[in-house]
């Protein structure tokens, strides 16, 4: 599984119109650990997501970030092989979950017919397969999520990052679209790196917990230790997210 | 604004239950995948659709009272009945890989219209060949009897009693096998004459909506009538974009009750696909 390691790393957004320039992070050193999946809580607009983009080459950004100890500036995305999910769902409505999940390999230049075996083996496995001749409008947005997920995994990228994955979704929704996608990627031994707002979601998917605030990693470690840890600062923005979740 | 999403999302028994209700899924699914498959079939058609206008172009000529030898019109005809044999070989190429596209639609799997066309072709085209190559002689052989008899015979009474015969001949028994058969040859990998013999006991089964679908499958051929050319290639590519690709629909959903009633039982596998069965559930 490969490791993501951020070296002083500065990211900012310049509002053009307004004349501003918002600093998200700043300085940020961290390095994440070979773990399966780390999930990474925190506040809106502690630097969550632009922490994901940094990596998947999104941002701009000062300073440098290692994947597998290689600068990652200096590699092409292509190379980098990571897909990126993002918050809202971003499918071709009106066009069949097939043809969703196939003109990203069309584009790539996949032989149709392993594309297509591709994609049956994957719908098999996420249990969609009926699914895919139908129009993504058809579909739940739990179901449509599922989809955006099998399109990143049809990649087969070392490095899968979502970004609030299971917003907008139920939580029963949410659980069995978090653990078909888990499961799908202990088979593969995909490295991935999930943002969200919701602790108990944290917790069951993460192997390893970050807690974010203000474009700094407060703790990290395994989920349980994290959340009992006895930082009052930690608690206090834990039970705020709490707070704002419910 | 529309939502671009279901609040019940789309499970199993989603699925339509009927193949009458799958065809109106699939018209609201589909439609647009039909039309362009309408226009493929159209480009394959377009020998077929030259040959009939020639046709028709001769027969305008010879049937002006003016022309004195009309000896040219068994020479021409007999010309243009042989490209009409070709071209609809030709045609039935295309047939065959639209055929492709219906059986995915039909059984709810995904289609990838360049490639699972030209694969139809491939995998269908040789029994479709040969049975527009049987269709095109018999029209040949029926035509050039009809043309050398009303130039020689004095009373044309009987071959148009012939004429006519052969024709009842071919829609009410030929055609609904034919049918049949080509059916038969998009959905199961057989040799042709299982195909037929299939398509003789199925046709015999379900005989009077094969006879309905045989003259539909007939008709624009008896369009030839429209003396002006302009207006019968206009009849031609409305027909052939838009009403047929919505006939095969319907003939195929159609074939495939036939054949989940009669032959699915045996592959199960076949059986209702495409459709939610509830007895799938219990087993």
């Amino acid at each position: 599984m490969p490791s993501i390691e951020f070296s002083e790393v500065t990211a900012f957004y310049n509002n053009i119109k307004a004349k501003t320039t918002t600093l998200v992070l700043e300085d940020f050193s961290f390095a994440f650990k070979d773990a399966l999946c780390t999930a990474i809580i925190g506040k809106s607009g502690c630097g969550k997501t632009t922490l994901l983009k940094c990596i998947a080459n999104l941002v701009e950004y000062d300073g440098t970030i290692y994947i597998d100890g290689v600068d990652a500036d200096t590699t092409r995305t292509k190379e980098k092989n990571i897909a990126y999910v993002a918050q809202e769902i971003d499918l071709l409505s009106k066009k069949t979950v097939f043809d969703n999940l196939y003109f990203p390999l069309e584009i790539k230049k996949v032989n149709p017919f392993e594309a297509r075996e591709k994609i049956y083996e994957m719908s098999e496995e996420f249990g969609v397969s009926f699914l895919l001749a139908r129009k993504v409008k058809e579909l739940s947005l739990g179901q449509q999520r599922l989809v955006s997920f099998m399109r990143a995994m049809l990649k087969e990228p070392s490095i899968i990052l979502l970004d609030e994955p299971t917003s907008s979704l139920d939580k029963d929704t949410s659980q069995a679209v978090l653990s078909t996608l888990k499961k799908y990627m202990a088979n593969k031994k995909t490295t991935c790196i999930m943002v969200t707002h919701k602790i108990e979601e944290a917790t069951a998917f993460g192997d390893e917990l970050c807690v974010m605030d203000d474009g700094k990693i407060l703790v990290h470690g395994a989920p349980f230790d994290v959340v009992k840890s006895p930082l009052k600062k930690v608690q206090d923005l834990l039970g705020k997210i709490e707070e704002d979740a419910a | 604004m529309k939502k671009a999403y279901s609040d019940v999302g789309f499970s199993v028994s989603s699925l339509p239950p009927t193949r009458r209700i799958q065809f109106k899924d699939q018209m609201k699914l589909n439609f647009f995948l039909y039309l362009k498959v309408g226009f493929i079939l159209f480009l394959f058609a377009l020998p077929l659709i030259a040959s009939l206008m020639g046709d028709r172009l001769v027969l305008n000529y010879y049937s002006n009272e003016e022309v004195a030898d009309k000896s040219g019109a068994l020479i021409y005809g007999l010309i243009f009945d042989g490209a009409k044999t070709i071209s609809l070989m030709i045609f039935s190429l295309g047939l065959a890989g639209a055929l492709r596209i219906y059986r995915k639609c039909a059984w709810n799997e995904p289609v990838i219209l360049k490639y699972d066309f030209f694969d139809g072709i491939k995998k269908n085209c040789k029994n479709l060949v040969i049975l527009s190559l049987i269709v095109g002689l018999y029209f040949l052989a029926m035509n050039t009897l009809f043309n050398f008899g009303t130039f020689t015979l004095k009373d044309s009474t009987l071959i148009f009693v012939f004429y006519f015969l052969m024709i009842s001949l071919f829609v009410f028994v030929l055609a609904p096998i034919f049918i049949m058969a080509a059916m038969s040859a998009a959905y199961y990998q057989n040799k042709l004459f299982f195909d037929l013999k299939n398509g003789f006991i199925l046709a015999i089964k379900t005989y009077l909506p094969y006879v309905t679908f045989s003259l539909l499958a007939v008709a624009p051929f008896f369009v030839t009538f429209i003396g002006n050319i302009f207006i019968l290639l206009a009849v031609y590519a409305v027909y052939f974009v838009a009403i047929l690709p919505i006939y095969l629909l319907v003939l195929n959903l159609y074939v495939l009750s036939v054949f989940d009633k009669y032959v699915n039982v045996d592959f199960k596998d076949y059986q209702y696909k495409g459709l939610y069965h509830k007895e799938d559930e219990h087993e």
